[in-house]
């Protein structure tokens, strides 16, 4: 496996979320997060921030794609690929969390 | 009286206050201005409201103005943000070591006080914790590595007499252990039971933690402003702090002044409203700031303030809350301290005043020593 690629992927269909242990704070250029077993903060910036900000409610790898495909007035087909390694990395650190 | 209004801090830090009449800049700062802006700003620890202020639009700057506010915005919620970890691990340790407390200041005026706590800048933590239990408490935070910046003057001192004392972890965060709000005969004056009667939960990530209610919370904020680092004039954030929590219309005035009465901290409290309307030119007229503009401390209450004034020193503060100490043997005690401190107590003041000497040497001008 390359070290760029998510050691968790998301599943197709699986809700995800917050994890509530995360501390975060919104600053100018996006949210700044400090998960459970970071040494640093995060800033999530630019997409990363806006998918932050979806997940104040669960939802789906597909339906975060959706939302930002329409946000960005662009194919699902080209948002999809870098959201999942999103969505992936931030799962990774655990940022995210898939919901049960 | 404190007259702020050439602070160029002062108006950023009332941004967003109700009734403040401080006007921000209508064009972007000259380079000079915004860099001495920026490094007042940053002492003041209102880098929020200045990066709220920009993005509003209420505040004209220029790209790398704003790029470096942000930036100073960025660093100090970074440090809030490992400060809130460290908050949740001293209370895991004292829950364990079934200690009571409260989150005091920074985190808990941030999350409670504050439309976004992004606003509220903080550099320690503050936790108060009941006299009974102050030694668990001390022992829950060494179980997690912290370690006194200062001995104790002798030991039992800070449990009986003292307002707390100061920790630090290896990582170099710091922690306030608190026993009451302010040392001296201002802090010796309070009911200390009336702070563990009530709480106000709020939570860091998804865990619960407690404060102190409203009123209480108001009152320390109060008691910081006034009394706390006064010289060369109280820091902004802690009087925004006092004219955001007053403006609140769920603060209950009349609980306030019962427990001003209670504690003999009428003026204390008239003080630092007092300084905060000044400070930020506030019009709006609250009952409690109109009982602050009328309020005149007696002879007894001008003497309590002159020992937290600057320069003051803490023998002279020590003195003067004799009177408050209980019992003739509390007060024998307490002076046998003060007289005969341990001497690792008394090496390291030493120390701590030589490391002093030669900054104050070389400040000194030609020939003079």
């Amino acid at each position: 496996m390359q070290a760029s690629e998510p050691v968790n992927p998301p599943q197709a269909g699986q809700r995800l979320g917050r994890n509530d242990r995360v501390l975060w704070r919104r600053v100018s250029a996006g949210v700044l997060v400090l998960g459970p077993v970071s040494e640093e903060t995060l800033l999530l910036s630019g997409s990363a921030a806006v998918v932050w900000e979806l997940l104040c409610s669960p939802m789906s790898e597909a339906d975060i794609v959706g939302f930002l495909s329409g946000a960005y007035d662009t194919s699902p087909e080209v948002v999809g690929p870098d959201i999942h390694k999103l969505v992936g990395d931030l799962i990774d650190v655990q940022v995210l969390v898939r919901q049960p | 009286m404190i007259t702020r209004t050439t602070d160029p801090g002062a108006p950023v830090a009332a941004f967003g206050l109700r009734g403040s009449g401080l006007p921000l800049p209508e064009e972007p700062l000259p380079d000079d201005e915004w860099a001495a802006l920026l490094h007042r700003v940053e002492d003041q620890r209102v880098p929020g409201f200045l990066i709220q202020a920009i993005d509003d639009g209420a505040f004209p700057a220029t790209a790398r103005q704003s790029s470096e506010a942000a930036a100073a915005h960025t660093v100090s919620m970074q440090v809030a943000l490992l400060l809130e970890r460290l908050l949740l691990r001293v209370v895991d340790a004292f829950e364990a070591g079934d200690v009571d407390y409260r989150v005091l200041k920074g985190t808990s005026f941030a999350n409670l006080d504050y439309p976004n706590p992004s606003l509220r800048s903080f550099g320690d933590i503050d936790l108060l914790v009941p006299t009974t239990e102050y030694d668990a408490a001390v022992r829950a935070i060494g179980s997690i590595g912290a370690r006194r910046r200062v001995p104790e003057i002798r030991r039992g001192f800070d449990r009986r007499f003292g307002k707390g004392g100061s920790y630090v972890m290896p990582d170099r965060l710091e922690v306030d252990l608190h026993r009451m709000f302010v040392p001296g005969p201002i802090g010796l004056s309070m009911r200390l039971d009336d702070l563990f009667a009530t709480s106000t939960p709020f939570a860091l990530g998804a865990r619960p933690v407690l404060a102190l209610d409203r009123e209480l919370r108001f009152l320390h904020a109060c008691f910081h402003a006034a009394l706390g680092q006064v010289s060369p004039a109280p820091r902004l954030l802690s009087l925004r702090d006092v004219a955001q929590m007053l403006l609140h219309p769920a603060l209950d005035s009349a609980r306030v002044q019962q427990l001003c009465t209670d504690w003999q901290a009428e003026a204390v409290v008239a003080r630092a409203v007092r300084w905060a309307w000044e400070t930020f030119d506030v019009a709006d007229v609250v009952p409690l700031s109109e009982w602050a503009r009328g309020y005149e401390p007696n002879r007894h209450a001008q003497a309590n303030l002159r020992v937290y004034g600057p320069g003051v020193r803490f023998s002279s503060q020590a003195a003067a809350a004799i009177p408050r100490v209980r019992g003739i043997g509390g007060k024998a005690a307490y002076l046998w301290a003060l007289a005969f401190p341990e001497r690792t107590y008394r090496s390291k003041a030493v120390r701590s005043i030589g490391r002093l000497l030669p900054a104050r040497r070389r400040a000194a001008p030609e020939g003079r020593s």
